[in-house]
């Protein structure tokens, strides 16, 4: 019966070409707008460490001090906080990280030094994130003292200081020490680059910043305050609540500029630390170095959703794409009612020959469901067309911009819903035509 | 009329239909529109810089430690100078279109109740550097560019200049020359005098300010000291000595200030034109998507319209027929379906209007957008109105063609 009903439905398309091709054009730009900011949407809001990021866990302190004494525990810590904490080894993992520029350059090669990021952080970093690695892997603990100079780099630097070969061994200039490459990355790219946001809930979602690729250096803490000689120039002043911080050491300065992420792997591991963290709070408190007791420990997810990484616009041009598709949608249930109200006789003519109504119903709704999965074709084709545009665009997120499988099958699966929908009122509509009044008027 | 509304009641189904089409399109054209309007601000307002490819910039100049004492920026002013082929050259505290710091704050006209929110630019020969083009008083004296400011500068007395969207907004009588602006409302703030008055001058950060604060900026001369973040604006003689200038632009200041610049924080050098292409590359994409928008959204709603009044006709034929051969004259017709176009279209209109105001509000929510103007929902209505005239045009007519003899056949 299906064959059948598919067999009138070609006809019924080929019929009437214009008709046919306006619809299924109107809900081809419908889903391929919509499918196109969903799937950056999605891309965006996606999980950055697939597979654990539900063991991962970011606890926050208040370090701050009057006179610029903040009411929220802060996105990072003083240096003393954050050592306490991570050297306390109380969670499964834990590492920190700090991002600061600097310019880099291969002895002796004669390039001009390049200028790039750096993250200061230690050996569970990579373990804790997924990092994959091409060549070498990460520093051992022992590395983490303050005279050892190894460094991991990323794939991108890779290819752009060694062509992309083995380059484990081998020496980098970063600022005016030597530091050895112990590790090469294979590529990586977390979207966003979540273990280094800051503030998001307030910059009023201008968080395209948030996916830039991640850093293309990575170095012990210790290691990174030798070669800054104690400044970190990625700290922004006003991470700093006292103005007496120029020319202190990071070490010792009134500033909160590490992160700890910690990884627990039960909710009893959770609850423990989260109390371990209190106490230290509290203690803190009591010794007089802070002055307020507040703690967070949130999960990776939830502080992306503190932070509302998605930016605005990309949100924004979610819900307009949808609410076109939407006008789309009330478009296509106008003209397939026409279609298959215009067709009146013929279905009379059927009625009367004792189809039942639930006959001419499916019948519509195969109509309904063809024209959807030609809409789907054009959707795909147009989202591609949609994510090409994107990927133009002059924002970070750019390269993230491609279609993969869910969104793909997503793609025919939200056309063929948007007919199939579209078509029940026109179908109802149809199935109900009176049999003799049609018959008279044929 | 009776005779339009009826069978638009007896036939709610396609009527139904076409209303909340054109509500839905209203709505979100409407704000599109809106939004489209808002991108456009910075892209269509005059910046008041002249000659935007010859003038260099060297920014983005971060001292290591204490900031430049200003006899060594001076200095570096100076060798600016002597570079061949430059005419001007600016020793500045911020700039327009992007710089790494902004002054910015409410400033109010003495003595009245005159008050915007306006950016403030410091700096000796910014006038000349930035070739604005002066519409009443003078420039800055050579007097009044060597003053040293103890701190910024904010706080102290002195003339300024003004733009002429801030003389008209402080001072709507039209006289602004000579009057006193105060720099914020606290009782010691700095007064300044105004000697001049510029045709345009965009401000920096446009994307954060208020649409009506865009050309609201202020000039003063002199130099301010203990700034952390100074740059210098370097006005070329001919195009053709650009290139040479930005070079000896950057090897000047590498060699006056780079041993003293914070490692990491790279100074930039570039051209005014070429800082205002990037800063302006966004809301220039914005533009398009949402032009693109509009456009096919109005697109398909017209299809929308003109399918089903199509099908609307074509069910009448045998009813206009009659009507036709009862005596209707073809115009009678015509005007009959582009009555009832009219009517339907209305009522979507309606409901668009509302739905757009609360699509706004949403938005204003989420999105800190600011109140969909009022006059965008008459504006959005004639559009409206005018898209469904034209879908409604070839029905109408086809209608109008019917002959009366239809109405013999198989009644």
């Amino acid at each position: 019966m299906f064959g059948y009903y598919l067999d009138l439905a070609l006809r019924s398309l080929r019929r009437s070409k214009t008709l046919a091709t306006m619809m299924v054009m109107a809900l081809a730009v419908g889903i391929g707008a919509s499918m196109t900011t969903l799937t950056v949407a999605h891309l965006l809001s996606g999980d950055p460490v697939p597979g654990h990021s539900a063991t991962l866990y970011h606890p926050q302190l208040n370090p701050t001090m009057p006179p610029r004494l903040v009411h929220e525990p802060t996105s990072a810590m003083d240096y003393r906080s954050a050592m306490d904490l991570w050297s306390a080894h109380r969670a499964d993992r834990q590492t920190l990280v700090a991002s600061s520029p600097v310019k880099v350059r291969v002895e002796g090669s004669g390039e001009p030094p390049l200028p790039r990021q750096v993250l200061l952080t230690t050996s569970d970093f990579f373990p804790m994130f997924d990092v994959p690695f091409r060549y070498g892997g990460p520093w051992a603990p022992t590395d983490e003292g303050p005279h050892a100079r190894v460094v991991v780099i990323s794939s991108t630097l890779n290819e752009q200081l060694f062509g992309g070969a083995n380059s484990v061994g081998r020496s980098l200039r970063l600022r005016d020490s030597d530091v050895r490459i112990v590790g090469v990355m294979a590529p990586w790219r977390p979207a966003p680059r979540f273990y280094d946001i800051w503030q998001g809930r307030y910059r009023h979602g201008n968080t395209e910043s948030f996916y830039n690729d991640p850093e293309d250096i990575y170095t012990p803490v210790a290691t990174g305050l030798d070669i800054f000689a104690g400044q970190v120039p990625g700290v922004p002043v006003h991470f700093c609540w006292d103005m007496g911080a120029d020319g202190k050491s990071m070490q010792t300065a009134p500033c909160a500029w590490l992160s700890l992420w910690v990884q627990l792997s039960s909710p009893a591991k959770v609850h423990n630390y989260a109390e371990f963290l209190k106490g230290y709070a509290q203690q803190q408190k009591r010794l007089g170095r802070y002055t307020s007791d507040q703690t967070r420990l949130q999960s990776l997810m939830q502080w992306l959703e503190w932070n509302r990484v998605v930016p605005g616009t990309v949100r924004m041009q979610a819900w307009m794409a949808q609410a076109f598709l939407l006008i789309c949608l009330v478009n296509t249930v106008g003209l397939l009612l026409t279609r298959f109200l215009r067709r009146s006789g013929e279905i009379g003519v059927r009625r009367a020959m004792g189809a039942s109504r639930r006959a001419v119903f499916t019948q519509c709704l195969v109509e309904a469901g063809l024209i959807g999965l030609l809409g789907g074709v054009g959707g795909w084709l147009l989202t591609l067309l949609g994510l090409w545009m994107v990927r133009q665009q002059p924002v970070a997120y750019a390269d993230l911009a491609h279609l993969d499988l869910p969104m793909f099958f997503g793609t025919f699966a939200m056309s063929l819903a948007a007919s199939l929908l579209a078509g029940v009122l026109p179908a109802l509509r149809a199935s109900r035509v009176p049999i003799g009044f049609q018959l008279k008027t044929l | 009329m009776r005779h339009i509304v009826k069978p638009l009641l007896r036939h709610r189904m396609m009527p139904l239909l076409v209303v909340l089409q054109v509500a839905l399109a209203c709505a979100i054209a409407c704000n599109a529109l809106f939004l489209l309007q808002q991108k456009l601000v910075p892209l269509l307002t005059p910046d008041g810089v002249g000659q935007p490819q010859q003038l260099v910039v060297a920014w983005n100049l971060a001292p290591r430690g204490q900031p430049w004492p200003v006899s060594t920026l001076r200095q570096t002013a100076a060798e600016l100078r002597a570079i061949p082929g430059v005419t001007v050259v600016s020793l500045a505290g911020s700039w327009p279109m992007e710089t790494m710091a902004q002054m910015t704050g409410t400033v109010l006209a003495d003595g009245r109740d005159g008050k915007a929110d306006a950016v403030i630019y410091i700096g000796d020969h910014l006038r000349s550097t930035l070739d604005l083009k002066l519409v009443a008083g003078r420039d800055f004296s050579a007097a009044e560019d060597v003053v040293v400011y103890k701190n910024i500068g904010i706080d102290d007395d002195g003339p300024t200049i003004i733009t002429r969207a801030l003389a008209n907004r402080l001072f709507p009588d039209g006289h602004a020359l000579g009057k006193v602006i105060r720099i914020g409302d606290q009782a010691d703030a700095g007064r300044r005098t105004v000697v001049g008055v510029v045709a345009h001058l965009m401000r920096n950060k446009f994307s954060q300010d208020n649409r009506d604060d865009i050309d609201y900026s202020m000039l003063f001369p002199g130099t301010p000291s203990n700034w952390p973040v100074p740059m210098f604006g370097v006005r070329v003689r001919s195009a053709a000595e650009v290139a040479s200038v930005l070079k000896a632009v950057k090897a000047t200041v590498q060699r006056e200030l780079g041993s003293n610049m914070i490692q990491g924080i790279d100074p930039a050098y570039e051209t005014y034109g070429d800082m205002r292409q990037r800063m302006l590359a966004q809301p220039r994409a914005a533009v398009w998507l949402l032009s693109g928008v509009s456009l096919i959204v109005l697109l398909v709603a017209l299809v929308g319209i003109m399918g089903m009044t199509s099908y609307w006709v074509q069910q009448r034929t045998r009813q206009i027929g009659i009507r036709r051969a009862l005596g209707a004259k073809r115009s009678d017709i015509l005007h009959h379906i582009q009555w009832e176009n009219l009517m339907v279209m209305s009522a979507g209109i309606l409901l668009g209007m509302v739905l757009a105001y609360a699509v706004n509000l949403w938005l204003m929510r989420h999105y800190e957008l600011t109140r969909l103007p009022w006059q965008y929902l008459p504006l959005g209505a004639v559009l409206m109105l005018a898209l469904g005239q034209l879908a409604v045009l070839s029905p109408a007519l086809r209608a109008a063609k019917v002959p009366p003899v239809v109405a013999t056949r198989s009644v």
